[in-house]
Order: structure tokens, then C-alpha cells, then sequence
């Protein structure tokens, strides 16, 4: 291989590593608007099955848990200093009830909120294999306690939990799997759009609402 | 020395008040044989104890002429009768005398006394002596928490708790003040703040309207406005300010410059349309409006706007547009305005030599001597709680760092000045079962006040100190002297907590009603106490520690959110006029006391004719 050949290899071996980050990156953004629905199975202790949906809404620096058919949500935003405000939503009443940002950072844990997962726990845990390229990419990591089995199949670059598994005792006791998902999801900004326009009070203003009956419970 | 003299007579004087010695009456002298032949004659009878004359009993000594001669002094010839009274037990020796003088609350008691008589002897009833007039509202601030704070604070200081005396503690006048609204039996704050700034009781939940007004109504406003102390005094040419730790739109700071069917319409996106398209303005757009408004309802009129506005609350400013967003914004979006108005840019355009502030640092760099008028919005929403307020991202400047300030800026006018300064998280903390968080936000309260009366002459200014309701908030069980305000119940004598009949301790501190037990550990900001479940069952608190900030108080029955409670609070007054702080009286009163003392409406009316 001559000098010229090396470097056009080089060139080209250069182009494709550029091309396969550039791939990543527009996944990296469109995830940032995602709707995505999970199908949660969980077995109690006394063995009992029960079957939530719950769907998953993503904004750049806010999030939504919901559970399909549940009238009351979750919504989390990371403001720019960092930290978390949460606002509780109703969709039958259209009334929002929440927090100044600071008043949470007790239990700050913006990825937990963000893509469902611990990021420390994640580093935890081990690659046994990776499949698929840029926004494909399939992680399945495993970790172990001394009684608890996780499983994972980890969508790195969507920051998506695509199934997880947890046993005790050979037992699975919660299964986790996504049912459907889009990116640059119009779902997501219409979820948004819509909580914006209902009528929202501080957690510390229900006491100086007596005439208001959505508080009297 | 001549002080001392008069008190140790006091002492005596009131020792010996059943009797004007301790001998027994002497014998009586036999009558004279009189011109007429009638004998004069001496009757002597024991009367006992409880006797209206002589209440340790004693002889009570009839004499009269014996008229009639037959040597029997009979019922209608007693002409005199006098008493001569046993001793009180404490005059009985002198050693007894001398344990009650020499005791210390005997002795306070009594310098107290002389204290109050030259209190009174000083009074200035002058109408009008008051140059300047500030109105502190501890919103909430019921007597339990007054005491419960005192405790606290003097715990906090090393001291045992119950004898230790905040600022208002030591104000010369006091009295009570019914709080009820005009339909409601407990009160809010705007019905009871519009009761003290206008002199005029209305409903629960308006503000600066008469009770004629339909609650939510905007066409039932027209008519019912009323004149408030503030308004008065910017138009008989005193500065006037507005601070609280609540949205500065709130209800307690906005029933002195707002007229609203609603409390809560903050804002235009807090209004129904009706109200919008009836012509109803929003509390913010009142505030910043306020001058123009003002001259509009009084024809020829021409003053200067409120100069000082000092609390939380941005949200109702700033349009709904995250482009508008202050440096410490909390939320994605932090102004709540669907009208695209920007009012803090409106009021600087208004007055371009007033300063907008939004942070402790630009508060703090104010220079209050050249500073004509300043608008600070610290908070998107309502200021932090005190013990909280370190959490702040931006730094928020303290209650008496606001109020000394306040002050400095307002007394830049020879005229005087009317203030008002809310605490309004005390109710807050309440609301959220959190006794540690009302409790401290008192004592920076009473800090507050103390800073005022500091900065102040005290021969013009009068300073009265109230809150608008009380909270359901009680001081329980019987815990020994010195035992921690925040703590378990230790009874008399004991050193380990008393349990009750379910054979677990409980807390001093607690509540009828509300959100119950928290156990939040070291979290200083009482609403996380809202992201946890309502419980009222009883719980064991053996091992928990319920003087930490995230300790909420146990509760009987579950609420959303803990009420406000409905009976008297406390009215402490000093200064020119606060002497009429005195009695149960109706919360009104508390405008016709600054009124006279200040003279508001004649000053007023002598502008306006
Ligand atoms: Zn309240």
C-alpha cells in the first residue's frame, strides 16, 4: 500500500466514523421528543400478576409519567439551574398543582424520570453484548445482587429501556417491555401544549382555596 | 431611688387593702350623759370571713345615741359604723411579707406596673402625631403561634423558652381582634385584610370590595370600591410601600391596592373570559397601574405611585413566554401572562428612575438614601421560608433586610410614609402541617419588626402588629417548664416522654386538621410535605426526631391542606395612637387606629378639596 492508498483509506475510514456519529446525533435529538408505552408486568409477593401501561412523554427538559386510563400524571421539568420542578396534572378537571423547582432536590434524579433508569445503575451494570449500529445500537447488560437478577435491553442512543427483567429466585417478579415508541414525536408536543393551557396553583395555595371544590377532598 | 420608693409603697398599700391595720378595735368608750339624757352607745359584732368589708373577717363597730334610753343601741339608731378588718395572711409576720416582695415575678410585676403608668402618663392622643404608620400581618399568626415562637426563640437562645419576650411581646398596647368575614365564621386573608386596611368588614375571598359584591363576579365591583390606608396616604403626599414574602399579588398585600371579585385573579390567564371582557383588570396589572387608576377614581388628584414593592411573585409580570425568563426562573416557562404584557418592562417605562430587582445582590446594591422607588419580585411564585430560603438559587434578601430597607427608602420623604409588611408563609407552613417552618418564619417576623422599631422614631410612628387569622394549630399535654417546644411531651419531673392512652409519646405541637404526620428528616421546605400521603392514624415517634425541620406535626382529621381556624388574634400596638389598641374589638378598628393616628383622611380630603 503506497502512501496515497494508505491515506485515502484513512480519508475514507475517517468519513465513515464522521457518518456514523452524525446518525447518532440526529437520533440523540429526536429523542429528546419521544412518546413512548410500556407494558409493566409485576408479581406481589403472594404471587398475585398485575398489568399497568404506562406511557412515557418527552420534551427536551421535561418529562410526563402516565398510566394509560390514570387521570392524574406526573410532570417533571429540569430547569436550567438543574434542578427538578414537578407539577401533578388532572386531564379531567384540565388543573395543574405545583412546586417551585428547589423545594425537590431531596430526591433528585433527573434520569430516573428521563429514561426510567438510574444512570449510576447503568454504569453498574455488565455489556454482555452489543448489536446494531448508531440509533439501533442494542445493549444487553445484566447485573446481579445477592438476590435480585436485572436484565436489560438498553437503547443507548434513544435512551430507551426496550425490555427489562427482574427475578428473585428464579421468579420474575417485574418485566418491562416496550410496546411502541416514536421519535420527534408530535404526541409528546401536543401533550405539553395541552398542560400548558390548564389552570395551575401552587401545592401552597390549596389552603386559601376553600371555595374551590377540586381541593376540598 | 425616688422610683423605688413609690414602688415599695405601692407593695405595702396593696398587701394591706382588706385592712387599714392588723390591731383589734379598741373597746367602746361608755356613752356621755348628753344634754338630752341619751346615752351614746358602741355595738361591736363579729363578722366572718368572706364578709364584702372585712373578707378575713374582722369586728364590725356600730355606734349611735341611745335614743330611745333603752339602753339597747336598736338597727335605726346606729349612726356610724366602721370596720376593723383581720390581716391578711401575708401581713400576719414580717418574714411572710418579705418572700413575697423579694420574689422576682412580685417584683416584675410590679416594675411592669410603674412602667404602665408611665406608658399612660405619656400617652400622645394627638390626632395626627403619627407621621409614619407600619402595618406588620403575620398571616396566620394565631396566639398559639405567638407563643409557640417565643418558646421557640428563646429555646433557640439557651434559655428555657417561656419567659422570653419577641419584639411585639414588649409593646406597651394590645388587644383582640375578631376576624370573621362578613359570610364566613373563619376567615380568609383578603376579607380580613380588606377589614383592616379599609375600616369596612366584606367577604371571604375579595379585595377592597364592600361585602355587596358576588364573589367571582366582575360586574359586582362597580360601586362596591373602597378606600384603602395606603390609598389615602399616597394621596395626602406620604410614600407608601408594600412588602411581603408571599407573591406580592397575593391576598394580603393586593387587598391594599386592589379592587377584585377574586383573590385569585393574579393575573389575565387567572381570570374566566366574562370577567376579561367586562372590563375587570388583574391584581398585577393593578399594582403597576396603580398610580393612573388612583387619579382616575379622585378627579385633580396628582401622586407619585407606591415606592417600595418588595416581594415574590414574577409569574403574574411576565408574559407566558420562556424568552421572558429571569435569571433564577423555575419553571420552563415562567410568566403566566396570555396577554403578551411585560409589566415589569411597563413600570420601568413609567418610572425610569425606579429600580427593578430580582435577586438579593441587585436588592442589596440599592442605595436607599438615592433610591426613589423600587420594585422587587424575588420569586416566580412566593418567596422561600425562611429556614429555607438558603436554598435559593439567586439569594433572596431576608424579611427585616426588606423591611430595614423599605424603611430607609421611604423616609426620603418629610411627609412620612405608610407601610405594610406581610409574613405571609407563616400560613404556608401552617397549611402544610409544618410547625418548624410557621414557627421560624415568626421569628424573622418579629426580627422584622424589631428592625422597624429600630430605624424609626418612635415618637412618630406608630407600629401595629397583627395577624389577619389563626390556624388550627394547638399547644398540648402538659410538658414540663423548659421542655423543647418542638419536642415530645415530658410531664413534670420526668425525663423520658409521656405516654398516652395508647402507650405512645406525642408532640407539644399539633394539629386538628391537615396533611399529618412527615417525617421529611433535614428538608427545610415544608410544601415537600406535599408530594407524601395524608396520614392521620397514630404514630409511634419513639424514635424519631420531631424538632427537625421536616418533622410535620401529627394530625386528627385528614385535609388536603390545613384550614385556617376562627378565633381572635392579637393586636400589639406602639407608638402616637396605639393606646386605642385596647379591648375586643372587630378587625375593622385597626384602620380607624392609623387612620386617627395619622390622620389619613383629613390630610387626604385637605389635598382633595
Ligand atoms: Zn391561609
Amino acid at each position: 500500500m503506497n502512501i496515497n492508498q494508505y491515506l485515502a483509506l484513512l480519508f475514507c475510514w475517517l468519513f465513515m466514523l464522521n457518518a456514523k456519529a452524525d446518525d447518532a446525533n440526529s437520533c440523540q435529538l429526536e429523542q429528546q421528543h419521544v412518546f413512548a408505552q410500556y407494558d409493566i408486568n409485576d408479581v406481589t409477593k403472594q404471587g398475585n400478576k398485575t398489568l399497568q401501561q404506562l406511557n412515557l412523554y418527552r420534551l427536551d427538559n421535561q418529562v410526563i409519567h402516565q398510566y394509560e386510563h390514570n387521570n392524574i400524571g406526573l410532570w417533571w421539568t429540569k430547569t436550567s439551574h438543574n434542578r427538578l420542578m414537578l407539577n401533578r396534572f388532572f386531564d379531567h378537571e384540565k388543573r395543574v398543582i405545583e412546586y417551585q423547582a428547589d423545594e425537590i432536590t431531596g430526591s433528585f434524579d433527573w434520569h430516573t424520570k428521563y429514561q426510567l433508569i438510574n444512570e449510576e445503575f447503568l454504569t453498574k451494570m455488565k455489556l454482555v453484548k452489543s448489536t446494531g449500529e448508531a440509533c439501533n445500537t442494542e445493549q444487553v447488560l445484566t447485573y446481579q445482587s445477592a438476590e435480585t437478577t436485572y436484565q436489560l435491553v438498553w437503547l443507548p442512543n434513544l435512551k430507551l429501556i426496550k425490555s427489562l427483567k427482574v427475578s428473585q429466585a428464579e421468579q420474575i417478579i417485574s418485566q418491562w417491555s416496550l410496546v411502541k415508541y416514536s421519535l420527534a414525536s408530535d404526541k409528546a408536543k401536543e401533550k405539553f401544549t395541552q398542560l400548558l393551557d390548564y389552570k395551575s396553583t401552587d401545592y401552597a395555595d390549596i389552603g386559601d382555596n376553600e371555595n374551590d371544590t377540586f381541593y376540598r377532598r | 431611688m425616688k422610683k423605688l420608693n413609690v414602688l415599695s409603697l405601692t407593695a405595702v398599700m396593696m398587701l394591706c387593702a382588706c385592712g387599714d391595720d392588723g390591731k383589734n378595735g379598741d373597746n367602746g368608750v361608755d356613752g356621755l350623759v348628753g344634754a338630752n339624757g341619751s346615752n351614746s352607745l358602741v355595738n361591736q359584732t363579729y363578722v366572718p370571713v368572706g364578709n364584702e368589708n372585712c373578707l378575713n373577717s374582722g369586728i364590725q363597730v356600730d355606734s349611735g345615741l341611745d335614743s330611745n334610753n333603752d339602753g339597747v343601741l336598736s338597727e335605726s339608731e346606729i349612726t356610724s359604723t366602721n370596720y376593723l378588718c383581720s390581716p391578711a395572711l401575708t401581713t400576719a409576720n414580717g418574714t411572710t411579707v418579705e418572700n413575697t416582695k423579694m420574689n422576682e415575678w412580685f417584683v416584675g410585676g410590679q416594675q411592669h406596673i410603674s412602667q404602665a403608668l408611665i406608658n399612660s402618663n405619656e400617652l400622645n392622643d394627638a390626632v395626627g402625631k403619627a407621621k409614619n404608620v407600619i402595618l406588620f400581618v403575620g398571616d396566620g399568626m394565631g396566639i398559639s403561634t405567638v407563643t409557640a415562637a417565643r418558646i421557640l426563640a428563646g429555646q433557640q437562645q439557651g434559655g428555657t423558652g417561656e419567659e422570653y419576650q419577641l419584639s411585639f411581646d414588649k409593646f406597651p398596647f394590645a388587644g383582640f381582634a375578631k376576624t370573621y368575614n362578613v359570610d364566613a365564621q373563619t376567615p380568609d386573608s383578603a376579607g380580613t385584610m380588606t377589614a383592616m386596611v379599609t375600616g369596612v368588614k366584606t367577604d371571604i375571598g375579595v379585595l377592597g370590595v364592600a361585602e355587596s359584591v358576588s364573589r367571582g363576579n366582575c360586574e359586582s365591583v362597580a360601586g362596591n370600591e373602597l378606600v384603602t390606608a395606603l390609598e389615602l396616604a399616597e394621596i395626602a403626599g406620604k410614600s407608601t410601600g408594600i412588602i411581603s414574602t408571599a407573591r406580592i399579588t397575593h391576598a394580603t398585600p393586593a387587598a391594599t391596592y386592589a379592587k377584585s371579585a377574586d383573590r385569585n385573579w393574579e393575573d389575565i390567564s387567572d381570570m374566566p373570559n366574562t370577567a376579561i371582557a367586562q372590563g375587570c383588570e388583574d391584581i398585577a396589572s393593578q399594582l403597576i397601574n396603580f398610580e393612573e387608576n388612583l387619579e382616575s377614581r379622585f378627579a385633580g388628584i396628582d401622586i407619585d405611585g407606591i415606592e417600595v414593592m418588595l416581594g415574590g411573585g414574577r409569574r403574574h409580570f411576565l408574559p407566558k413566554d420562556a424568552a421572558f425568563n429571569s435569571i433564577d426562573a423555575s419553571s420552563a416557562i415562567e410568566g403566566d401572562r396570555t396577554d403578551a404584557r411585560d409589566l415589569t418592562a411597563e413600570w420601568q417605562a413609567t418610572y425610569p428612575m425606579g429600580n427593578y430587582v430580582v435577586d438579593r445582590a441587585g436588592f442589596s446594591a440599592l442605595d436607599a438614601d438615592n433610591t426613589e422607588r423600587v420594585l422587587g419580585l424575588f420569586n416566580e411564585s412566593h418567596m422561600h421560608y425562611e429556614a429555607d430560603r438558603h436554598n435559593d438559587l439567586a439569594g433572596e434578601p431576608s424579611l427585616s433586610e426588606m423591611t430595614s430597607k423599605a424603611i430607609d427608602v421611604l423616609d426620603n420623604n418629610d411627609e412620612g410614609f405608610f407601610l405594610t409588611v406581610e409574613s405571609g408563609r407563616i400560613d404556608h407552613g401552617h397549611h402544610a402541617g409544618s410547625a418548624y417552618s410557621a414557627l421560624t418564619d415568626t421569628i424573622e417576623f418579629s426580627n422584622a419588626i424589631e428592625a422597624a422599631v429600630k430605624n424609626t422614631n418612635p415618637e412618630e410612628t406608630l407600629i401595629i402588629v397583627t395577624a389577619d387569622h389563626s390556624h388550627v394549630f394547638t399547644i398540648a399535654g402538659y410538658p414540663k417548664r423548659g421542655n423543647p417546644i418542638l419536642g415530645k411531651v415530658v410531664s413534670v419531673g420526668e425525663t423520658e416522654p409521656t405516654l398516652a392512652k395508647d402507650n405512645l409519646p406525642y408532640t407539644t405541637l399539633g394539629y386538628t386538621n391537615g396533611r399529618g404526620f412527615k417525617n421529611l428528616g433535614e428538608e427545610t421546605d415544608a410544601d415537600a410535605g406535599y408530594a407524601h400521603d395524608i396520614i392521620t392514624a397514630r404514630q409511634d415517634l419513639t424514635s424519631i426526631d420531631t424538632s427537625s425541620p421536616g418533622f410535620h406535626q401529627e394530625a386528627l382529621v385528614p385535609k388536603s391542606s390545613e384550614t385556617h381556624a376562627g378565633e381572635d388574634v392579637g393586636v400589639y400596638a406602639i407608638g402616637p395612637g396605639s393606646h386605642l389598641v385596647a379591648g375586643t374589638n372587630e378587625q375593622s378598628i385597626i384602620f380607624h387606629i392609623m387612620n386617627r393616628a395619622a390622620s389619613l383622611a383629613n390630610k387626604a380630603e385637605a389635598v382633595l378639596n
